[in-house]
């Protein structure tokens, strides 16, 4: 790209500025002091071809416009790949811009939005604005930090973003270790807390375990004395019918064994006197009437037998019917009495289990086995009493009246056992809550200790990502390093020796990231930051010329401008003449437009183009090699 | 896109814009490539996991840069 006419118009300090039929190859060099107005030539130039200078984004462009007017514009015309092209951009106070790219060839608006005019040109142009800034403007006031030259050269050779990057990562790095080292302080911490809890993972479901033998004899015991309760209420009124019912049968059987005898005398008499008559001739009676005596008599036998047959159907009907309900009714009195009997004559160990038993005592509820064995028998002597009271009460042999008070005191005995278990059941309860505390206190550490072994693991993995991250960004650093060694040897030596007067030959990034510059006078190389500020500009300078005519190269642009503003700043006369007879030497190749601004007219000028920016207005006059004014 | 080392969508530089980031995809492409022996599925995520770390920050850098 190749600057033809530049137009501004209450543009920073210009009222009206009109640079035409600008030279396509040469140095131009704007002359002028401070505030003369030449760094604005250049913020015209990055205005018009991006909405921003190089210290104002879009954002503040407004403040580009002449103090009291209304808007400020440029108009700017280039040559790109022999195509020619106008550019003009106009901004208010209020930073609202509009701007329009035109085709003279074609004679055609081609963009007329911002971000079309943008696309655009970056399609026509083949860069952006931070290509532009890093390889066609430079600019000596944004680089007065002594380091500025130093940090140039390694943004140009890709590796100042990986040292910058390099310092993050290894920060991050520690705060992660520092991070990972506070959490396994809280790990050690927690695992501490949770063995102080000496937890017996154990014991919580054996005491579970005891507490349910405990339950159900509770609920047995319950039971029993509910059974005992109601088969006690029932026994008299059973024990009445029982003993009514076998007197019935008993008199049922009597008259039965009458009937029986009387149907045998009758049976043997009739038969008698019907079939053998004869033997009764002496009772005087004719046989015909023995023979119907005989009849009479077997038919009054039938009738008794029919009666004792009736009678013992009865009592059968009386005995399968009537007694079974009340037979199981002792049945279960009987096994209730014998049950609760058999429970409060067995000891703790033998109803509830060698655990139960063992802990019970251990907890101080429950005595000794010696002490236990000796109340036991205490008990089991009382227990006597009630022998062979289940069997008598199956029987129906047992007083109701005596039965009452037996069966009271066992019931007594039942309750006061029952007592017991709730005491015993009391304490596991309170052994139950505690150990369920622990447990969830142990739950709660371990939780605790879970989320923090994640926590570690992404503290750990961060740390094995930071690590590779380090490792790629500096294989990748020394990579761009050699590359741009590589790239300077190759093609910047020349340029290199011409802006130093042949006093330095060659520059390098070493394994440090360290500039280092050869010195032909001293065989060897030196660092960057050891030669003064003067050469460092000059060979900074030197580097940024390379780059703009290997990305000049690069982007197939054609041929192409650069502007330098006050690159001579540190320069002494000798040094800034040579600078610039580098320069116009270097405008035969791509880069053959230099725009190079400076306090004076700096030696060695002739052949370039001189543009004084001293004068009263803001019109400009172009000075040609021969010290002609062209105006 | 599939290579030997698996899908390598994620060094795809159209997905990053600054030049840093495409210098160092082009590196990661050139150094996965030459990698011998080759990493194992393990190494590989780390390695892509790092790669996109730096990515991402070197894209911050230059956002910071270009706001700036």
């Amino acid at each position: 790209m190749i600057i033809t006419d530049l137009l501004a118009e209450d543009f920073r300090k210009y009222e009206y500025l009109h640079l035409e039929a600008l030279p396509e190859r040469g140095v131009l060099a704007l002359v002028g002091g401070n505030e003369s107005g030449k760094s604005s030539i250049g913020d015209a130039i990055a205005f018009a071809l991006f909405g921003h200078s190089l210290t104002l984004g879009a954002e503040d462009s407004g403040k580009l416009v002449r103090w009291g007017s209304q808007a400020a514009s440029v108009t700017l015309s280039f040559r790109q790949r022999g195509r020619h092209y106008r550019l003009a951009r106009r901004v208010d106070p209020g930073s609202t811009q509009s701007v329009s790219l035109w085709s003279v060839d074609e004679s055609r608006t081609l963009a007329d939005t911002q971000p079309e005019v943008a696309r655009v040109l970056k399609t026509i142009l083949g860069y952006d604005y931070p290509a532009f800034v890093r390889a066609f403007y430079w600019s000596q006031q944004v680089s007065t930090d002594s380091k500025a030259d130093t940090e140039s050269l390694r943004a140009m050779a890709g590796v100042r973003g990986y040292l910058l990057l390099e310092q993050q990562l290894q920060q991050e790095h520690q705060q992660e270790a520092g991070a990972l080292e506070q959490v396994q302080a809280e790990m050690q911490a927690l695992r501490q807390n949770r063995d102080t809890l000496a937890l017996d993972r154990d014991l919580l479901p054996v005491l579970l375990d005891i507490r349910e033998t405990l339950e159900d004899r509770q609920r047995g015991s319950n039971s029993l004395l509910r059974s005992i309760d109601l088969s006690v209420r029932s026994y008299p009124e059973g024990h009445a019918r029982f003993h009514a019912l076998l007197r019935r049968l008993k008199w049922l059987s009597h008259l039965a064994s009458v009937g029986i005898g009387a149907f045998l005398l009758l049976f043997v008499a009739g038969m008698l006197l019907s079939w053998l008559p004869g033997m009764f001739t002496g009772l005087g009676l004719e046989p015909e009437t023995l023979v119907r005596l005989g009849r009479m008599l077997l038919w009054c036998g039938m009738v008794a037998a029919l009666m004792a047959s009736g009678l013992l159907f009865w009592g059968w009907h009386a005995e399968q019917k009537r007694l079974p309900p009340l037979r199981d009714q002792s049945l279960r009195f009987s096994a209730s009495l014998a049950n609760a009997v058999r429970q409060l004559g067995s000891s703790i160990a033998e109803a509830l289990g060698e655990p139960t038993e063992h802990y019970l005592v251990r907890r101080n509820v429950l005595m000794p086995q010696a002490q236990a064995a000796t109340l036991d028998e205490q008990v089991r002597e009382r227990l006597r009493q009630f022998d062979g009271l289940p069997e008598r009460v199956r029987l129906f042999e047992a007083d109701p009246a005596a039965v009452g008070p037996q069966v009271q005191a066992l019931k007594d005995d039942l309750e006061h056992h029952n007592t017991a278990l709730d005491g015993f059941v009391r304490v596991l309860d309170q052994d139950v809550a505690h150990e369920q505390a622990l447990v969830e206190q142990y739950q709660g550490l371990n939780q605790g200790l879970t989320d923090k072994e994640t926590e570690a693991g992404r503290h750990d993995h961060a740390m094995r990502v930071q690590d590779k991250a380090l490792e790629l960004v500096r294989r990748a650093s020394e990579h761009s390093a050699a590359r741009f060694n590589s790239i300077v040897h190759k093609r910047c030596q020349t340029l290199l020796a011409d802006f130093t007067q042949a006093h330095y030959d060659s520059l390098e990034i070493n394994t440090d990231f360290a500039l280092r510059v050869l010195s032909r006078e001293k065989g060897d190389f030196l660092d960057f930051e050891e030669i003064s500020a003067g050469t460092q500009r000059q060979i900074a300078l030197a580097m940024r010329v390379a780059l703009a005519n290997a990305l000049a190269e690069s982007t197939d642009a054609g041929q192409q401008f650069l502007f330098l503003d006050e690159p001579f700043a540190f320069f002494d006369p000798e040094r800034t003449s040579a600078t610039l007879q580098s320069l116009k030497e270097m405008t035969s190749g791509r880069v053959c437009q230099i725009w190079v601004t400076a306090q004076t007219v700096p030696e060695g000028m002739a052949g370039a183009y001189l543009i004084d920016c001293e004068g009263e207005h803001s019109e400009i006059a172009i000075i040609d090699e021969s010290g002609e004014k062209k105006t | 896109m599939s290579t030997p080392l698996g899908n390598m969508s994620w060094l795809d530089p159209v997905r990053f814009k600054s030049a840093a980031s495409r210098r160092f995809i082009e590196f990661c492409r050139q150094d996965l490539a030459a990698a011998d022996p080759r990493p194992d599925k393990e190494a590989l995520q780390l390695y892509r996991e790092a790669a996109l770390l730096v990515l991402e920050r070197l894209e911050t850098l230059s956002n910071r840069r270009d706001r700036s």
